[in-house]
């Protein structure tokens, strides 16, 4: 009998390392779409553990501006969203592609997100189902920019692979927000950042220079300095994501193994993983929707 | 061991480590603890060890639905705790909380060791300062859920273990 569960146990073992080590992981994903049974216990304890980290450790924002300069550029932005309103208006009227993307928000649907990942990765667990029409590969946004993309879903639940995951990348383009201009922002010239997800909440670049950034005292162009923001660019995501918010540059430093580049730490606006609703672009057109999942089979 | 106590303990446990795993991360590293471990030590330091290791496995396989990580990751890593803390069942004060604190600690080690592993082997590649700091973590929340999951342990009906036959 020891014998008989001993070989069981060995079995179940070997392939449970088949599985982990050797299959492709999208194998296993069918089987894994039950996320939303655990709910009744994740979502209370979501809520509770929420306001208990609010309380305790409420979120510090680190905008040190005088509340006189803050009045002002509200005043300034006000003119600038009201010239923008006008111009999108009249873009709208006259650019029928324009007119055919309209607002993002009429492609997605509203989920709440009943958890994170119970594992060392940056995912969240939406109560949303195949029959809610969500499929792998959708992207995933909040009003603050993009969050990620439906990783796998099933009859009973749907993971996000949150951007700042260790295993997404996307290209993207650094703006700085300058209400002077008069598009509101200035996007800077530098070589196309690819930012990867580092774990923890946070993005990485790693191909941008040094002398690209305000670490050098080059004054030729303007550089990435720390408060600058860092927008999707990428064409093989959707073309109406473009410009959605990855997030903000938080530090500057220099490789350890390539003193030439620079490592530029990007944090979201939002702690994506303490979300507690989230949109998934789940009314794309299906030529939107292969963009993106090419995407995910090109970033594997 | 009851199956539907131990059905009971793996929904709980899992629903509160996804619905509350981020709110309690601390440090730079991110660290967070590790309670379905705890509950993999709790049910391989006091059941036979069949059961032990079956029920190490089967949560380790419903930990693999609620994580990005590929399946089976988790079975193996939690099997390989299961075998460790089965194996130290002899030489532990099972209610002891210095036992708790040693074993949340080496038992997360165990298990971050495989998903470092896999991180290396498959990629992406894990921190390592967020899988030590997330074991000292586990392992000083230990002594609170180990004890809490001790004042229940009747409804588990764990027999006593009896000699190997052969």
């Amino acid at each position: 009998m020891r014998l008989r569960f001993n070989t069981v146990f060995a079995a179940l073992l070997a392939l449970a390392f088949l599985s982990a080590f050797v299959l492709p992981p999208q194998l296993g994903n069918r089987l894994r779409g039950i996320q939303s049974i655990f709910a009744p216990v994740s979502r209370p304890t979501r809520a509770v553990a929420s306001a208990a980290r609010n309380k305790i450790a409420p979120h510090r924002h680190n905008d040190t501006r005088d509340a006189t300069d803050v009045k002002v550029e509200n005043e300034q932005l006000r003119v600038v969203v009201m010239s923008l309103s006008g111009q999108l208006e009249e873009l709208r009227r006259v650019t029928n592609d324009l007119d055919k993307l309209g607002d993002v928000r009429q492609h997605c649907t509203r989920f709440k997100v009943i958890g994170d990942d119970s594992g060392t990765r940056d995912s969240l667990m939406l109560a949303a189902s195949s029959r809610d029409g969500v499929r792998e590969a959708q992207p995933v946004l909040t009003g603050h920019g993009l969050v990620g993309m439906i990783e796998r879903v099933g009859g009973a639940g749907a993971q996000v692979r949150l951007i700042t995951d260790r295993d997404f990348k996307v290209s993207g383009r650094f703006v700085r927000f300058d209400p002077k201009r008069k598009e509101g922002e200035q996007t800077l010239a530098t070589k196309i950042p690819l930012v990867r997800g580092a774990g923890n909440g946070l993005l990485v670049i790693d191909n941008i220079e040094l002398r690209e950034t305000t670490l050098t005292d080059d004054p030729q162009k303007e550089k990435v300095a720390v408060g600058d923001y860092v927008k999707l660019e990428d064409p093989l995501w959707p073309p109406n994501l473009t410009g959605k918010l990855l997030g903000q540059v938080e530090s500057i430093t220099q490789q350890n193994g390539a003193p030439q580049h620079a490592l530029i730490k990007v944090k979201p606006l939002l702690d994506l993983m303490q979300l507690r609703e989230v949109m998934v672009m789940n009314k794309l057109e299906l030529n939107t929707a292969q963009t993106a999942s090419d995407k995910t089979e090109v970033t594997r | 061991m009851r199956l539907t106590t131990y059905l009971i303990l793996v929904y709980l446990v899992i629903g509160l480590q996804i619905g509350m795993g981020d709110f309690v991360r601390v440090g730079a590293s991110g660290a967070r603890p590790d309670l379905v471990l705890l509950a993999v030590v709790f049910i391989a330091i006091n059941a036979p060890r069949d059961a032990a290791l079956l029920g190490a496995f089967g949560i380790g396989l419903v930990k693999d639905v609620t994580t990005l990580a590929p399946l089976g990751l988790y079975a193996i890593a939690y099997s390989l705790v299961g075998l460790f803390a089965v194996a130290m069942q002899d030489y532990v004060k099972r209610a002891h909380p210095v036992t708790h604190v040693t074993l949340g600690f080496f038992c997360s080690m165990v298990a971050g060791a495989v998903v470092l592993i896999h991180g290396w082997v498959k990629g992406p590649t894990a921190p390592f300062a967020e899988v030590f700091w997330s074991a000292v973590y586990t392992a000083l929340v230990a002594p609170l859920v180990l004890g809490a999951l001790n004042l229940v342990k009747g409804a588990f009906s764990f027999r006593r273990r009896h000699p190997r036959a052969y």
